[in-house]
């Protein structure tokens, strides 16, 4: 056992003598006598370090040629195995693996990001249209912008507007928002569905927005639907060369001025309300009229305020022809909240609005 | 500037198709792995056949490189085995005097045959000659674990870390290994040491 402890301590005691021989002690302490005589042992071997052979020239040709074609084998063929060898070449280097993670990662999560909102939007309205093939047609009138919820007799009312519809691109049929007044007066409807639908209105609003030279114009569909209510229904979209006399007109009746361009947050803003509160949703109302060029309008947070205001008196207007109050004061409780002013001055005087207030 | 790259950097290009890289790695290394083999198995010409095998396995294994690993130990891991071969080989063939240490007043040994020696004085010249005869003597001497850590860390510069890592032992092992051999050659050539210290 000593004998072996002595061994272990030897070569400890060796090992730390070679690491002083071949380490960077050379300048420094002198060492003990067994390093030195070491050290001139090395000198000798410089002599011979000092003097190296040549190999010979013509085993390089021959290698060079060797790694030239072993290269050309090696080198990939098809777009595909290029891309991936010279990733695969890149990725080793554990720098460029690294960076290239991390790009991929913010990229990947970027476009997720982006992506997500829309995505989101889209699968909880497509359930809730699958949904809405089994709930009552109201509710499915209002969230189904398919061509059968549009109604034919208002298009046949106005020819002329239909002779311009036929050169516009298709654009998708407004939802029926009479489905929309009757849901708040329909007081049977389930909180849920009434929650679904302002979802699938929501997610039909950000599809509209994509859509976002169509959608710059939802301003108008409180307009036309006022306007419309007085042909008996609603219109079905009519382009801006068919409704522009029209809203030149409407000052008359007290129409808002036109309203500056939508911002998002403004229109998420007042969805999301709506669907807190239950009132009509406005994101179906979006789909309700699509026009590509629309003319620029003042923008503002004032001028926002009103057209906002002034859709909701016209959805108004409308409850109250159809004796739909609840869906009035419903309207009144939301423009007061928003705009007092305007409430105070426009709503509460309107005179068809005065009878349910 | 693709001739100061990392060997590591050099042969990832060669894998990519870039040839010029495989020349720059085999001009750094092909002097440095010759001698190392002419001084491993002290022949020529078996040292030149071993040394066109050697690249022409970096060649072949190029594809399945990796960054990670250090080119010097990988090409010196292949002609250790080469030479650990043929070492074998020639033992199976009895050829015992190949292996056999010369003798030291042999003046036209094989061994030193390799060593070029010139340019020097004429006494300066024979008195080196015969240090080198002896050298290669004693370094022909040592059995081939020793021989082999000696020549890696006293030629070639090579940390006993990537010696063990080319030998396949613990690095304590390639200490010892290169204890031993250090003693050996001290009684072979201690008669040196004053020469080398005087030479200019």
């Amino acid at each position: 056992m000593t004998g072996g402890a002595d061994q272990g301590g030897n070569a400890e005691a060796n090992h730390a003598l070679l690491d002083d021989l071949y380490d960077a002690r050379e300048d420094g302490e002198p060492g003990s006598e067994e390093l030195v005589r070491l050290r001139r042992l090395r000198e000798v071997f410089a002599e011979l370090k000092a003097t190296q052979e040549e190999p010979p020239p013509a085993g390089m040709a021959l290698l060079m040629a060797a790694a030239r074609q072993a290269a050309e084998d090696r080198r990939p063929t098809g777009l595909w195995a290029r891309l991936r060898a010279g990733w695969t070449a890149m990725l080793q280097h554990p720098g460029i693996a690294a960076a290239a993670a991390a790009v991929l990662v913010v990229g990947a999560s970027g476009y997720l990001m982006s992506r997500g909102v829309g995505e989101s939007a889209q699968s909880t309205y497509s359930s809730d249209h699958e949904d809405g093939h089994g709930a009552s047609s109201p509710a499915r009138s209002m969230e189904d912008p398919s061509p059968g919820t549009a109604i034919p007799a208002a298009a046949a009312e106005a020819p002329a507007e239909e002779s311009i519809r036929s050169e516009d691109p298709p654009a998708p049929p407004p939802p029926v928002l009479e489905g929309k007044l009757e849901k708040a007066r329909d007081s049977s409807v389930e909180p849920g569905e009434r929650g679904r639908a302002g979802t699938a209105s929501r997610g039909a609003a950000r599809r509209s927005q994509d859509e976002d030279a169509k959608a710059d114009d939802a301003w108008r569909a409180p307009l036309e639907i006022a306007t419309d209510q007085d042909q008996g229904g609603l219109a079905a979209p009519a382009p801006t060369v068919a409704r522009q006399p029209r809203a030149a007109a409407k000052p008359a009746q007290g129409a808002p001025q036109a309203p500056p361009p939508r911002t998002n947050s403004v229109e998420e803003s007042v969805e999301e309300s709506e669907v807190e509160r239950g009132a009509p949703a406005a994101g179906a109302e979006d789909e309700v009229e699509r026009e590509p060029n629309v003319p620029s309008r003042p923008s503002g947070p004032s001028g926002t305020l009103t057209r906002s205001s002034e859709r909701w008196l016209a959805l108004a207007r409308t409850a109250a022809a159809r004796g739909n109050c609840d869906a009035v004061r419903l309207l009144a409780t939301r423009v007061k909240a928003e705009d007092p002013a305007f409430y105070s001055s426009r709503f509460l005087k309107d005179p068809a609005l005065k009878k349910c207030l | 500037m693709i001739d100061d790259q990392p060997d590591e950097d050099l042969m990832v290009l060669y894998q990519r198709g870039e040839v010029r890289a495989f020349e720059i790695l085999l001009t750094r290394h092909r002097k440095p792995l010759y001698n190392f083999i002419l001084r491993y198995l002290g022949d020529k010409e078996t040292a030149e056949d071993l040394l066109q095998e050697a690249f022409m396995r970096v060649i072949k294994g190029a594809e399945a490189y990796k960054r990670q690993a250090k080119f010097t130990t990988w090409l010196y891991t292949i002609a250790r085995n080469l030479c650990v071969d043929q070492t074998r080989r020639r033992k199976h063939r009895k050829h015992a005097s190949l292996d056999a240490p010369l003798d030291v007043s042999e003046e036209s040994g094989s061994l030193l045959d390799v060593i070029p020696s010139k340019e020097m004085a004429s006494d300066r010249k024979s008195v080196n000659k015969q240090l080198h005869a002896s050298m290669q003597t004693a370094i022909a001497g040592l059995s081939d674990d020793q021989r082999e850590v000696f020549l890696m860390r006293e030629f070639l510069d090579m940390p006993f870390k990537q010696i063990a890592e080319v030998v396949g032992v613990p690095e304590n092992t390639v200490k010892s290994r290169m204890r031993y051999a250090l003693d050996k050659l001290r009684l072979e050539l201690d008669e040196y040491k004053d020469f080398a210290k005087a030479a200019p």
